[in-house]
């Protein structure tokens, strides 16, 4: 795997990003070079998000991605991992910008996704020489690349004061979309987004309010939105003993004292039911027996 | 006390510190354990909920009741209960039908389990049948037991 260099005048560079205040003098890229000038949307929030943001995160990547739109983020955990997981499984093309040099894997966890995006044809691009170390003041002039080189960005998750602030100011400086995901007041990973919805981000709430804002853009289509994430779930095939369990089980998670509550069924029972359902991949188990929704 | 899961406190670790944490114990540790369940923290108000629970006396009947199917499967293998089935004795006594073996495949395909809990789902497994009277293990059986294997999981690999 070889690491080209993109320099300033190469026609493969980010013509966005040459308009924010200080655009890197070059870029390292492993893997597509091809795709850096794709209308991409940043899909950025906190690494340490909750189970709904990073399916928000990975819904949101998916159906943009489908609709030839690539998605930008900084391969952190969290949400920016999701983002690039569910662009990967729509089979649209991602880009993954690194506050360290590329022989560097940062974070190491995200490997087998560092690997993928370069497989499936996105890239991993840095604007640091190859065997830079990640320092955390490079993770914030990352930032400035992610929004820098996209046509909007995405906030899913922020708390007060984080680095996702940071990328969206920087996005709000450029003049770019600021898109936010809005909460309940009292969630803390929703302070940052809230605050920026009332700076004036636009409040999203479907795929298709980002994607009004850029109709102009001909190889997009609108209509091509589809949910690739997973077939639509067939209630149907459901086994019918356990349609009731499944019935209880939402987008936000639930945890199995109160799934016993809500259906009239022994214990052992609904653990059995659980288990089926998903192994056949209609919900998901998260940490503290609870259990959510699989898209 | 912050806990990852917990509905009511926040945890503030970052994500390398949970993980950290969670590899305190080994695989290898885990897969010796039986049972690995997690359970939240308890409200004040469910403390005193009216919903009445199975009472103790009755699920000794039924532990008992069990013990003795045990007691008399295993009178000529020397061993007592289903724990201290061998390879060999879980071969004989814990036949799957297809539907099972389907399931319990699955599993071990979808949540990365290791060879070793093979042995102890399927044993789980036989005491759940057990304690149901019945004879053999049904699948629903087989999907309780997985239930029970917590920690195996790749939680925190996604």
């Amino acid at each position: 795997m070889e690491i080209q260099q993109i320099k300033w005048d190469d026609k493969r560079y980010p013509k966005l990003l040459k308009n924010i205040k200080k655009p890197p003098k070059q870029l390292y890229v492993l893997g597509n070079a091809e795709i850096l000038n794709m209308p991409g949307i940043a899909i950025i929030g906190s690494r340490n998000c909750t189970e709904t943001g990073e399916k928000i995160a990975k819904d949101f990547a998916n159906k943009l991605s489908s609709v030839g739109i690539c998605i930008n983020s900084g391969m952190a955990l969290g949400i920016d991992t999701q983002a690039h997981i569910g662009a990967l499984n729509a089979g649209g093309k991602t880009i993954a910008v690194l506050g360290c040099g590329l022989k560097h894997i940062y974070p190491a966890k995200n490997k087998e996704l560092f690997f993928k995006i370069i497989k499936n044809e996105g890239a991993i691009i840095s604007e640091y020489e190859s065997n830079e170390e990640p320092e955390s003041k490079k993770f914030i002039e990352r930032n400035r690349i992610v929004s820098g080189m996209s046509i909007g960005v995405l906030v899913v998750e922020a708390a007060y004061r984080s680095g996702t602030s940071i990328t969206a100011r920087f996005a709000k400086e450029e003049g770019k979309n600021v898109f936010c995901i809005p909460h309940n007041i009292s969630d803390k990973l929703g302070i940052g987004t809230n605050k920026l919805l009332q700076q004036g981000a636009k409040c999203v709430v479907t795929v298709n309010d980002i994607l009004k804002e850029y109709d102009f853009l001909d190889n997009i289509k609108i209509s091509n939105i589809k949910n690739t994430n997973t077939e639509s779930i067939n209630i149907e095939k459901i086994p019918k003993e356990y349609i009731d369990i499944y019935k209880c089980i939402s987008d936000k998670p639930i945890d199995i004292n109160n799934i016993c509550k809500k259906v009239k069924m022994n214990i052992n029972e609904i653990n059995a039911g659980l288990t089926v359902l998903e192994l056949e991949g209609y919900i998901n188990k998260l940490p503290g027996e609870k259990y959510i929704k699989v898209v | 006390m912050d806990i990852i899961g917990s509905k009511d406190k926040e945890c503030t670790c970052t994500p390398q510190q949970i993980t950290k944490y969670m590899g305190r114990i080994s695989g290898p540790l885990l897969d010796r354990i039986d049972i690995h369940i997690e359970v939240t923290p308890v409200k004040y108000e469910k403390l005193e909920s009216d919903i009445k629970p199975e009472s103790s006396e009755k699920i000794k009947e039924r532990v008992n009741m069990a013990r003795k199917i045990q007691l008399e499967r295993y009178k000529n293998n020397r061993i007592f209960s289903n724990s201290e089935l061998t390879p060999k004795l879980i071969e004989k006594y814990c036949k799957l039908d297809a539907n099972g073996k389907r399931l319990l495949e699955n599993a071990f395909k979808k949540l990365g389990l290791s060879a070793r809990a093979y042995g102890r789902i399927l044993k789980v497994s036989r005491t759940i049948a057990d304690l149901a009277g019945e004879e053999n293990i049904s699948s629903n059986h087989i999907a309780e037991a997985i239930q029970y294997r917590n920690l195996d999981r790749k939680y925190w690999g996604k």
